[in-house]
């Protein structure tokens, strides 16, 4: 055999059952007192995704009140249709009940686990509108929205802490327009690198560099508030 | 083929953060990310700032959207759901006077349903994890059908074949929308032993490195939705056979080539 390099000619160089009923978990638990859903609700995240791992609808109630404006906003800003919004969001915590079991908060915040779910089942579904060629009027469908570009309300609160969202609001608004945009083409649209260089007409590296340089920034305003920022 | 160095995984772990990484990419950096430390924690905390640029976009839901989710809870139970906490109130019914016979029965009757719903369990863990393959087979067919059908006019298709009606061939689709391609190779044995097909894309005449791929017993492959090397333009595609860890240069002779239309 024969290694090459450059002067190639390929063309010319040719050679040859089981009926399990669901559990229902919910009978099984004790009536829930005042004072242990007080308890919940002061739980951190990660607590509550190991209750909700044991079939504690309560925790994943909690979960709910803490994350469904992120997680609905998120939606909403991907698919541009409130009604996928919803379902979406309906999916993400499906998705959070069946497989709390599989959390594991070395490798993601709570938060950050219900945000990725939600943003991918949203890309999912915007991808699979796309392509069954659906076009959707994102600007009518989504009255207000924050132009790309531009820096959003505020971050939610109670979803990552005021201090947090202070910081990040802060870091959005100090970040160069043209890196805030293409990290919004990337993280809200779901486009590739390709696709923002093209939709931006800017050369491919110097999307990537945008995008690294934002993500850099915003993990470091966050980063700033020291470890015992998490919930 | 490399493995990336701590400071490139380290550069790229925004991209692997955000999903901007090819399929192959993304398992190098997996593979990264699984030996350092220092890496999974940066992801996590780039996996926060997700947190933090999904919630500067809040919005109340609508109010019945909570009893919906709660509805939906009872469709399916947690993966692992842990056992209630009514032992000890069953414990203290059973120590009664003059029951121990019963208390016996009950105890058997007991460890026999544990072991019955231990069997569930497992029935129903191995179903959860039969489903999360489909799953996971279905999010593929549906990334390599992007790759496919998102290109519109700007697919190009690219057939590397030797002559010969029962010859093997390959057809490479390429989105050059995205810069990314699915491979499908129809009889092409399996590559011998240690070894593997590799991919080429030619411009100027040099060789550039591509996916690495076998076929199965049947002579077919199937690979979906990988980054083709930046440039877009290429005058050819061939395909080699090489050791299993991919080649920096072709080893001849060449198996399959085909022009690039257009090139």
């Amino acid at each position: 055999m024969t290694a090459v390099t450059a002067g190639w000619s390929p063309m010319a160089a040719t050679a040859d059952g089981c009926s399990l009923q669901a559990i229902p978990t919910a009978a099984l638990l004790m009536p829930v007192s005042e004072s242990e859903a007080l308890h919940r609700s002061t739980l951190d995240d990660h607590a509550l995704v190991t209750r909700v791992a044991g079939g504690d609808e309560q925790a994943l109630s909690v979960l709910y009140d803490r994350f469904a404006p992120v997680l609905y906003g998120l939606a909403l800003r991907i698919t541009a249709e409130p009604a996928d919004a919803e379902e979406v969001v309906l999916d993400t915590f499906s998705q959070a009940w069946r497989e709390a079991g599989r959390f594991r908060a070395e490798r993601a915040s709570a938060g950050a686990w219900l945000t990725m779910m939600c943003r991918s089942r949203a890309l999912d579904l915007v991808r699979a509108r796309t392509r069954r060629g659906r076009a959707v009027d994102r600007a009518a469908a989504l009255e207000g929205e924050p132009a790309l570009g531009q820096p959003g309300p505020p971050p939610d609160a109670a979803a990552i802490g005021a201090e947090e969202a202070r910081a990040l609001s802060v870091a959005l608004e100090e970040l160069p327009a043209p890196q805030r945009t293409a990290l919004e083409l990337a993280f809200f649209d779901g486009l590739s690198h390709a696709e923002i260089a093209t939709r931006l007409a800017e050369p491919l590296g110097t999307v990537k560099g945008r995008i690294r340089t934002a993500m850099t920034r915003l993990r470091t305003a966050l980063a700033g508030l020291g470890p015992e920022r998490s919930r | 083929m490399t493995t990336p160095s701590p400071e490139s995984a380290r550069d790229r772990a925004p991209d692997y953060v955000l999903g901007l990484l090819g399929a192959e990419e993304a398992r190098a950096f997996e593979a990264e990310l699984a030996r350092s430390p220092e890496l999974a924690s940066l992801v996590t905390e780039l996996r926060d700032v997700g947190v933090g640029l999904a919630a500067s976009h809040a919005v109340a839901p609508p109010a019945d959207l909570k009893r919906r989710v709660m509805a939906r809870l009872h469709q399916a139970p947690p993966m692992k759901p842990s056992a209630p906490d009514i032992q000890p109130a069953v414990r203290r019914r059973w120590v009664v006077p003059g029951l121990v016979t019963a208390l016996a029965a009950a105890v058997v009757a007991a460890v026999a349903l544990d072991r019955q719903k231990a069997a569930l369990e497992q029935e129903l863990d191995r179903g959860r994890a039969l489903l999360a393959t489909v799953e996971q087979q279905l999010a593929r067919r549906e990334a390599t059908l992007n790759t496919l059908l998102e290109a519109e006019q700007d697919l190009t298709l690219v057939h590397l074949a030797p002559s010969g009606p029962q010859a093997p061939g390959i057809q490479l689709y390429w989105n050059r929308r995205i810069n990314q391609a699915v491979l499908h190779a129809f009889r092409l044995p399996p590559a011998p032993s240690g070894r593997t097909y590799q991919l080429w894309l030619i411009r100027d005449g040099t060789p550039i490195p591509s996916r690495t791929f076998n076929s199965d017993p049947d002579g077919h492959a199937l690979v979906g939705g990988f980054e083709l090397p930046s440039g877009a333009r290429f005058e050819a595609a061939a395909v080699t056979v090489e050791p299993a860890s991919g080649s920096a240069t072709p080893t001849l002779p060449i198996l399959l080539v085909g022009p690039v239309p257009g090139a």
